[in-house]
């Protein structure tokens, strides 16, 4: 595959992460930041972009081995049911840079055709030191099912739901920070939603993946649902749009009548009742307020009772954001379980 | 009768029966939007508040919209469970899916899921807070 094969590869990736703006943000900082051509376009449609990527490359402004590191930042970083642990003295032991190379093969240094297709042929696993830990990144090839909305229809007095099956490139994570003493693992979420079914298939499989290296007494499950009172509570950081509870009588829901945070926070809802430990919460959806971002960001957290490794604290996050912006977030998270 | 709008609404109605609901329309709506400047007018809510017919009711409420006092909003509502996805001015602007926050799942855009309601006119939060 040529040179060029590669760069439009890369490209399509950008683009099936619906990354258009991120890309045009990276183009900007090497145009400013190297101090290139006024004519180079940093802006515009698909082809326009996909252009201006070829003649970055082949100036030498920007270097496919950037190019795919974006990728990486995009595909590796939202989008994802995230399950934070803490690392055991037992995985401090064995959770080290020597012992994953041992058990998993390096990450490529180079971007190749094979690590950036749209449907990878085979499953790969492999292992990376990176400034945010040690990184054991899969790429895989998932399935689902899904209902073919054209191809199913209703009439007065016949219905067809017609479920086809669908491919996609995927990426699990397992990310652990040694000093930090943190462990995160991140599964791809696949489809355009939160699917708990196909999450928790993933995750099982993925920490089987894990096994010739990562053991249940190596990680710890953050205990979240210590976490989801308080982020309950959390007027500085944190928005609620609803927020669902059951005490030893009853199941309640308050949900705000605007959409996402165009309402008020529904704590402030005058019959708001959800206080106090009486009530326990197995999910919360909350909107962290993030330094420096314009828009909140929307997490969903819910408490898994019986996975590989125990009870589960999961994260579910819908966007694709920054690195800093996600490490905050779960940052915050982790922040209240103490 | 003092907001925008419903003075209006008021003089232009013969009918003692719906002058006297324009009349409680106003306290209603006014009172609501004094404690949540967000809050969404509804009509079903409006109609067993001033003991009124719901078709009077929506109609005073378009006539309201007509004359600045509200304005139309309109609510994609989820179809899985209580709440909202989206909400637009113009029914054009919904895109044709959205992962709802909601309930997590994947919407696809249906007309029958909208919801046509009434938020305050900034003319009219405008006034409110001048006389608060």
């Amino acid at each position: 595959m040529g040179r060029g094969a590669l760069v439009e590869l890369l490209f399509q990736r950008i683009q099936g992460a619906r990354s258009k703006h991120t890309l045009e943000e990276f183009l900007a900082e090497a145009k400013r930041t190297q101090g290139l051509p006024r004519s180079f376009v940093t802006r515009g449609t698909p082809p326009v972009l996909l252009e201006s990527l070829h003649q970055a490359v082949a100036n030498g402004w920007v270097t496919e081995t950037a190019l795919a590191s974006l990728v990486d930042r995009i595909e590796e970083n939202g989008r994802q049911h995230i399950f934070l642990f803490d690392v055991t003295d037992a995985g401090r032991r064995a959770l080290t840079a020597g012992r994953l190379r041992d058990a998993f093969p390096a990450m490529p240094a180079r971007p190749t055709p094979a690590l950036y297709a749209e449907l990878p042929a085979a499953k790969r696993t492999g292992v990376a030191e990176r400034a945010d830990g040690l990184v054991v990144k899969q790429l895989f090839r998932a399935e689902y099912w899904e209902k073919d909305q054209e191809k199913s229809y209703e009439t007065a007095d016949e219905r067809a739901t017609v479920v086809r099956r669908h491919e996609r490139r995927a990426i699990n994570l397992f990310i652990v920070r040694p000093e930090e003493g943190t462990a995160e693992v991140r599964v791809d979420r696949v489809r355009s939603q939160m699917d708990d079914n196909l999450a928790m298939n993933l995750f099982t499989s993925f920490l089987q993946d894990l096994s010739v290296a990562v053991q249940p007494e190596h990680i710890e499950p953050v205990p979240l649902w210590r976490a989801l009172p308080r982020i309950a509570v959390d007027r500085d950081e944190v928005y609620l749009n609803a927020d669902d509870a059951q005490d030893a009588e009853a199941n309640l829901r308050f949900s705000n009548r605007r959409a996402r945070d165009s309402g008020p926070d529904i704590r402030d809802y005058p019959r708001y009742t959800i206080q106090g430990p009486d009530f326990y919460r197995a999910e919360l959806g909350a909107y962290w307020t993030v330094p420096g971002e314009a828009r909140r960001v929307y997490t969903h957290m819910s408490i898994v009772e019986d996975t590989p490794v125990g009870r589960c604290g999961k994260v579910y996050i819908s966007a694709t954001l920054a690195p800093p912006v996600l490490h905050h977030v779960l940052d915050r998270i982790r922040h209240f379980v103490r | 009768m003092s907001l925008i709008g419903f003075a209006t609404l008021f003089a232009e109605q013969r009918d003692p029966q719906r002058r006297a609901t324009i009349e409680a329309l106003e306290r209603q709506i006014s009172g609501l939007v004094r404690r949540n400047p967000r809050a969404v007018i509804d009509e079903r809510i409006l109609s067993q508040q001033v003991n009124a017919r719901i078709e009077w009711v929506k109609e005073a409420l378009v006539a309201l919209a007509d004359r600045s006092a509200l304005r139309v909003r309109l609510f994609w509502l989820c179809p899985t469970r209580p709440g909202t996805v989206l909400e637009e001015d113009d029914v054009n602007d919904f895109p044709l899916t959205y992962e709802c926050e909601n309930c997590g799942q994947l919407h696809h855009f249906r007309r029958e899921e909208v919801d046509v309601r009434f938020l305050p006119s900034d003319e009219l939060l405008r006034e409110i807070a001048a006389t608060q």
